[in-house]
């Protein structure tokens, strides 16, 4: 399958973006910037986007809490800048669905509910029902290759509580990277906001050693699936995943409210 | 606002590849962008880059501005009479919407028309369409039916009348931008919302190359009364799923069709 161009401009015969950078070592600590930017990482960042990404990776790591009201002025004084480009970090933020705002000058972090992750799952299932069986059909050797490097950095990860969210966010990023090769670049550009929302809640439902080595357990199991390309069988085990992951995930949000 | 706003006499942009507008004479509908893109907002309301991006959304829409053509920010910025910075505003807008790509070397352009993209937006459409349906079974409230009937009637009334089939498609598109609009998924709205905005010109070719005649457009209005039925009747869904899943791939198959040779 011909690798995706970048989803904000047209450059053809560039290398897939997303499969240079799951060997960069930025990989975990950049994640909000991976996923803001639509897996491009560049090298520097103007000072609206720096400030996204730093919003972005407070909101995803709740140091900012759900529906928490953000203020133009302490972040522009906090950064030292002037209030244009912290309004269009928010705007970015906005169209990420990290931020929502009721009325212009008046956001706040967006919140987090049950209702809420089963809008984001049955939106993602949706598009997993187009990406997942393409992949399972399409994918060469070399995609199975790049998904068993995330599968063994993962199993480094699952008994090390301290990097939980690292371990959420490789799994989240090896979904990112079968989604990015269903060569839609609609899916593609959906898949980008999706994944840092859901990531904030990832990081409730994927705490323990207990909940790592399921999800470890699953993607061995798919990848072998993959490799058969038994449709049928990968599709239910997605949806098995998909389940366990929401009953913890609703777990935390109860225990929480 | 709305003087330096309003229609140009001499619209800018080329016409498309071919010649003239290949929705040629037929009467359109106004405000088709702004609808989508500032959905429940009135026009007071609107700030001016919102004002700048209805304008030049719909005028991409109407490929007055041709698909794929370059869109100066300085010359609207003249036409408009205001500075680049609410125009650069209103270019990002319309980026998110799909309706422009910005790329940093080569300016800002029209999202070109290709087989691809236009397969893209139809098969998205289709899976959240899909969602929009069984959702808003669960929402069927009065007030929410008598609604769907009144968008169906407007569908209705127009289904059979060549001169206004742009109207029609219009209706019928909001007929189903209500629905997912209450189906409880606010993400797969919005997600729809834009990939309505996107599909439009691939829709308007397809009326143009006359492949939306009448028997079809009775067709979809039928599909929309029985499922009004269903949804009143609190009946099954996933019959209405298949048909539409079939229906998508009938209007991707047509819509080829109506591409220019060689686009994807």
């Amino acid at each position: 399958m011909q690798p995706l161009p970048p989803i904000t401009s047209e450059m053809p015969g560039e290398a897939m973006p997303l499969a240079r950078s799951i060997y960069s070592p930025r990989a975990g600590a950049g994640y909000a910037t991976f996923r803001l930017f639509h897996g491009e990482e560049p090298a520097t960042l103007s000072v609206k986007d720096q400030i996204a990404v730093a919003l972005a990776e407070r909101i995803v790591e709740r140091r900012l809490p759900p529906g928490q009201r953000i203020s133009e002025q302490s972040i522009a004084d906090e950064f030292n800048v002037s209030k244009a480009p912290v309004s269009e970090a928010l705007m970015l933020l906005q169209y990420t669905g990290l931020v929502e705002s009721a009325a212009r000058r008046s956001a706040h972090v967006a919140r987090m509910s049950e209702a809420d992750y089963g809008e984001l799952v049955e939106f993602r299932a949706a598009l997993a029902g187009v990406f997942f069986p393409r992949f399972v059909h399409a994918h060469s050797p070399a995609d199975r290759k790049v998904l068993g490097d995330y599968l063994d950095r993962i199993a480094e990860l699952v008994s090390d509580d301290a990097r939980a969210f690292e371990f959420a966010e490789l799994a989240d990023r090896s979904i990112l990277y079968v989604a990015m090769q269903s060569g839609n670049r609609q899916i593609a550009r959906a898949m980008w906001p999706l994944s840092l929302q859901l990531l904030r809640y990832y990081a409730l439902g994927i705490r323990t050693a207990r909940q790592r080595k399921h999800w470890r357990e699953s993607l061995t199991a798919a990848m072998k699936i993959l490799e058969m390309r038994d449709l049928k069988h990968f599709m239910a085990l997605v949806a098995q995943t998909r389940d366990a992951l929401t009953a913890e995930v609703v777990a935390a949000l109860r225990a929480a409210a | 606002m709305t003087d330096t706003l309003g229609r140009p006499p001499a619209a800018p942009g080329r016409p498309a590849p071919g010649g003239e507008a290949p929705i040629g004479t037929l009467p359109r509908p106004d405000g088709v962008a702004a609808s989508r893109l500032f959905v429940g907002r009135s026009q007071a309301a609107w700030t001016l880059p919102e004002q700048i991006a209805a304008e030049i959304g719909e005028r991409i829409l109407n490929e007055e501005i041709a698909p794929g053509s370059r869109i100066g920010e300085e010359r609207i910025a003249r036409e408009f009479g205001v500075s680049r910075g609410p125009i650069r505003d209103a270019l990002r807008m319309l980026e998110q919407a799909g309706l422009v790509s910005i790329a940093s070397r080569k300016g800002t352009i029209a999202a070109p028309l290709t087989e691809q993209d236009m397969r893209e937006i139809f098969v998205l459409r289709g899976i959240l369409t899909e969602i929009a349906l069984r959702g808003f079974a669960a929402h069927a409230t009065p007030d929410n039916l008598a609604h769907f009937r009144r968008h169906l009637e407007a569908a209705e009334s127009l289904a059979d009348d060549d001169r206004r089939v742009l109207f029609w498609t219009e209706a019928n598109d909001r007929l189903m931008l209500f629905i997912a609009h209450h189906c409880g998924n606010s993400r797969a709205a919005r997600m729809l919302i834009t990939l309505s905005l996107q599909s439009i010109r691939y829709v308007r070719r397809a009326v143009a190359a006359g492949l939306n005649p009448a028997p079809r457009r009775r067709k979809l209005v039928r599909f929309y009364s029985d499922l009004l039925a269903a949804y009143e009747a609190r009946g099954d869904i996933e019959p209405f799923v298949q048909r539409l899943r079939a229906m998508f791939e009938e209007r991707i198959q047509l819509t080829v069709g109506a591409l220019p040779p060689g686009a994807g």
